[in-house]
């Protein structure tokens, strides 16, 4: 009897279906918990009046999410400035990532078993240490409010963890694969790009979900280092504080386009991103 | 030879990524904090003052030990909490019936969402008059005002730990969960045969092998709550006063609200030296249980 | 000690059938083997005695109590698991002692009876032990006397010896027996090894698809097989099965026709002998005559398989003689080893 069968009946033992109340409480607090999502998002799609009441059932009205596209907002440039430096951030840290981790995989390196760990580690430092050097950097070399700062320091911690995570995909690729296409003739770089890389896919792909939910949801970075032109979602949020007061229906509507990829894959994120995370934990 | 060239080659983005923006600017935040620079009077490093940041925060400072004091109180609750309560929802929704698999999926979304959105929408929800939290309280208990809640120091604390548990929790429940799945089943069947009952079995059987992984877990969410930044900006900005003034906001405020840069890195680095400690009992941790 | 029954027992998942329909009644002391091939049916019974499993229809009574839905904890039943299923945080004292905890036993009381039980399997020497820091055979000891030490009505037991090395299984076995015989408890043994079955039962229930297929002492079971499935799956080396012709008293086999053996009409039949049953002769002294296509020595016979018109018959001799591939050799055998059974059905025919 496998240990997949605790997972059928509860590892507190339960026999047979499960206890009613055991279903009740899984609704309770799924729906607890989950509540102030549903709420943030019907916020953006209600009518200004309704947004500071309880009122669940309402009209849903575009209103808010246009008027946050135009300024002081600009949430249509800064939906774009996330997608850029998501993007740009993406396309370099994963062949560097995967390129590097097939590397710890199959050579040694001085200091061999150490380097996981140092990759690891990394994610255990501080943003604020490393800011403030980039931050003067980025200032002395005029980058300041630039996608292209955001994405290099979006690497800085991407990159490191990406590589981990891959590496350990490979890990668990015997090595016989490319040894056999090489012999078949291949170069190792044509082995690994044309045998070993659609393999591990699922791997990288863990990856990619993983840095794009990082690199989508980054603020503190993107907070020092931008001004006005190169300013992502997470930080125009902070715009909609004005002397006025809070224009919450403004911001739940910028948190809906901060939230939507993440409600759109969903089931991956879960399949992945935890998946990436917890094996890191656990192992 | 061509292997040589190939097997660096491949490492050499990798590692020229990190050499410019982790190596670089931890040895240069180093040098800064031995320096005394104001950037708000001179766009240079100013002179050498070899430890005496250091020496001023510890001894000196009592706004650093007032946010070390914070920053405490938020972390052993928060870690606490994080535990129990992601264990409590391990056992509830282990399994792969389709409702604990949907239940696990929206549950998440709340980890998967940016945490300054989460410090603001929190923020929303607890604003006094307009928060729903504020509009459910008034209905429950008749005769309640707009009740402050991120304007009063206990309560801002409060809300900023339990905000912090709703966005972790689920990501240790998935860790829990599958360490739960891997004990195995003869052992739980042989407790309910020699006659234990389903608490019995927990708390007697399931959690002792259990230990490792709660003792990984404790180790990341301490990790992880000592270096939370985003939902203190956003959601209580340090107040109120500086009631919430955790370690790496106060960094923050020094650094790009007063500009004092020297002080401020090398209030990054004690920071950083707790952490980098943390890592290594962790990587400690993890070495052992490697085969 | 108590009567176990069984009563129109049913365990169905969907589509599936686990156990199908079966009703038995074990004796009070009695050691009952469920033998069987994986997926008959034996563990999934087993379980529902043990109450890790419901079933989906029938009772199950132990002693005076209808047990069906009872918790394991309220059976009064000990179990014995294949991985042994021991406690990897507790000592080994406190492994064989939890049972008794579990009841509220006081503690010097629990430390005493689990150090009782463990002199009895040789264990007194490892009471300070974790789990992991033991052999296989050691940990099987431990799950043994985690069983003993509360005296339950019942012993379950599944597969305890499968994952032993072949000599530690044959001293467990001998064990296991003794053990047994003295404390008197009624013991339901799961296997699919047809020697331990032979060696350590009273009676055997041998079980296919979920359906007992005979119930019966190893002697029944062995020398008078009601079907062709426990026929086949009795005795090492397996009996010889070999399609023939029932027509008049004579059997039309392998090319001749026999006489003498049997008796009455059936048309299409299989007939039966054990390799111990039949005898290498001379070819005009044979029944049927072969030629020889391999031998194997086990070390204590010679396992000679001839080939007798295409069907493969294996004979076990005395374990010095040898003989040329290829030399045609007769085979005999008599009408008492000689088990005819319905082609279609698989049902024993004669003798009666």
């Amino acid at each position: 009897m496998k240990a997949r069968d605790a997972k059928q009946r509860g590892a507190g033992g339960a026999l047979g279906g499960r206890p009613r109340w055991q279903t009740v409480l899984i609704w309770v607090v799924t729906i607890i918990w989950f509540a102030p999502v549903v709420w943030i998002v019907a916020t953006a799609f209600k009518p200004r009046a309704d947004v500071f009441s309880l009122t669940v059932f309402f009209k849903p009205t575009l209103d808010s999410l246009l008027a946050a596209f135009s300024p002081p907002y600009l949430v249509g440039e800064r939906l774009w400035n996330s997608i850029v430096v998501t993007a740009g951030t993406l396309a370099i840290a994963l062949p560097v990532s995967t390129a590097a981790a097939y590397a710890f995989s199959r050579y040694r390196f001085p200091g061999g078993q150490a380097w996981p760990l140092i990759l690891l580690a990394t994610q255990f430092l501080p943003p604020v240490i490393i800011v403030i050097p980039l931050f003067v950097v980025f200032k002395n070399l005029d980058l300041l409010d630039t996608r292209l700062s955001l994405m290099i320091v979006n690497l800085s911690f991407i990159v490191p963890y990406a590589t981990w995570m891959i590496k350990g995909f490979f890990d668990a690729l015997p090595p016989d694969m490319e040894e056999a296409a090489m012999i078949d003739g291949a170069s190792r770089l044509r082995a690994i790009w044309e045998v070993v890389v659609p393999v591990a896919l699922p791997g990288i792909a863990a990856a990619a979900i993983f840095s794009f939910v990082v690199s989508w949801n980054e603020f503190f970075f993107a907070l020092v280092l931008t001004r006005d032109h190169a300013v992502t979602l997470p930080v125009a949020l902070m715009s909609a504080r004005t002397e006025q007061g809070d224009a919450w229906d403004i911001m739940a509507s910028m948190g809906l386009f901060i939230i939507a990829p993440m409600l759109l894959i969903s089931r991956f994120v879960q399949r992945y991103f935890v998946k990436g995370l917890v094996s890191g934990a656990v192992r | 030879m061509n292997e040589r060239y190939l097997k660096y080659g491949l490492l050499a983005p990798a590692l020229l990524i990190c050499a410019v923006t982790l190596f670089y600017p931890l040895v240069q935040s180093m040098m800064y904090s031995l320096h005394d620079w104001q950037m708000s009077r001179s766009t240079v490093m100013g002179a050498f003052v070899g430890v005496s940041n250091y020496v001023d925060l510890v001894l000196h400072d009592p706004d650093f030990m007032g946010s070390v004091w914070v920053t405490l109180i938020f972390t052993v609750p928060s870690v606490l909490l994080t535990m129990i309560i992601g264990l409590a929802l391990a056992v509830l929704l282990a399994g792969s019936g389709k409702l604990q698999v949907n239940a696990r999926m929206l549950l998440v979304i709340p980890f998967a969402m940016s945490p300054a959105l989460i410090g603001i929408s929190w923020r929303f929800m607890l604003s006094p008059e307009f928060g729903i939290v504020d509009i459910i309280l008034k209905h429950l208990v008749p005769g309640m005002g707009d009740t402050p809640i991120l304007s009063n120091a206990a309560w801002a604390m409060v809300a900023l730990i339990l905000v912090d548990v709703w966005h972790w929790t689920p990501y240790f429940m998935l860790t829990f969960i599958g360490a739960l799945a891997s004990l195995p089943q003869e052992t739980l069947d042989a407790a309910q045969v020699d006659g234990a009952g389903s608490g019995r079995i927990f708390f007697e059987i399931v959690l002792p092998q259990l230990k490792p992984v709660l003792a990984i877990a404790i180790l990341l969410k301490t990790i992880f709550s000592l270096k939370m930044l985003d939902q203190v900006v956003t959601m209580t900005a340090g107040g109120p006063g500086s009631a919430t003034e955790t370690l790496p906001y106060l960094v923050y405020t020094t650094a790009f609200r007063y500009y004092d840069i020297g002080y401020a890195s090398a209030m990054a680095w004690l920071l950083a030296i707790v952490m980098i400690v943390l890592a290594l009992i962790y990587s400690r941790f993890t070495m052992e249980r490697k085969p | 000690m108590a009567v176990v029954r069984l009563v129109n027992l049913e365990k169905r998942w969907g589509d599936v059938v686990g156990v199908a329909n079966q009703s038995l009644e074990i004796n009070d002391g009695e050691f009952m083997v469920f033998l069987g091939p994986s997926g008959c049916g034996k563990t999934t019974t087993m379980r529902m005695v043990a109450g890790l499993e419901m079933p989906s229809a029938g009772e199950i009574w132990i002693g005076d109590h209808n047990v069906t839905h009872a918790l394991p904890k309220d059976r009064d039943v000990a179990m014995v698991f294949q991985n042994y299923g021991l406690y990897p945080h507790m000592t080994v004292r406190d492994n064989i002692a939890y049972p008794l905890k579990v009841r509220g036993t006081a503690r010097a009381a629990r430390a005493a009876q689990a150090e009782e039980v463990a002199r009895k399997v040789e264990l007194e020497q490892l009471l300070d032990r974790h789990p992991r820091e033991l052999s296989g055979g050691q940990r099987q000891r431990v799950a043994l006397a985690r069983a003993i030490v509360r005296r339950p009505q019942v012993f379950l037991m599944d597969e305890p010896l499968s994952n032993l090395d072949a000599k530690l299984r044959s001293s467990m076995r001998a064990e296991i027996w003794r053990l047994q015989k003295e404390l008197n408890v009624t013991t339901i043994y799961v296997t699919h090894d047809q020697i331990e079955a032979m060696t350590l039962a009273h009676r055997v229930a041998v079980m296919n698809k979920g359906v007992i297929q005979q119930l019966g002492t190893p002697e029944e079971v062995y020398n008078r097989p009601s079907n062709l499935f426990v026929a086949g799956f009795m005795g090492s080396p397996p009996m010889n099965l070999l399609p023939a012709r029932l027509t008049d008293s004579v059997i039309d086999i392998a090319g001749k026709k026999l006489t003498g053996l049997a008796n009455g009409s059936h048309g299409d039949v299989v007939v039966g002998v054990r390799p111990e049953d039949v005898a290498l002769s001379s070819p005009e002294m044979g029944l049927l005559t072969g030629q020889v296509y391999m031998f194997e020595l086990t070390g204590e016979a010679v396992l000679i398989t001839a080939d007798v018109q295409g069907q493969k018959v294996c004979v076990r001799c005395e374990r010095s003689l040898r003989c040329e591939i290829g030399a045609t050799v007769g085979l005999t055998f008599q009408r008492e080893h000689l088990h005819v059974f319905d082609a279609q059905t698989g049902a024993r025919l004669q003798p009666d």
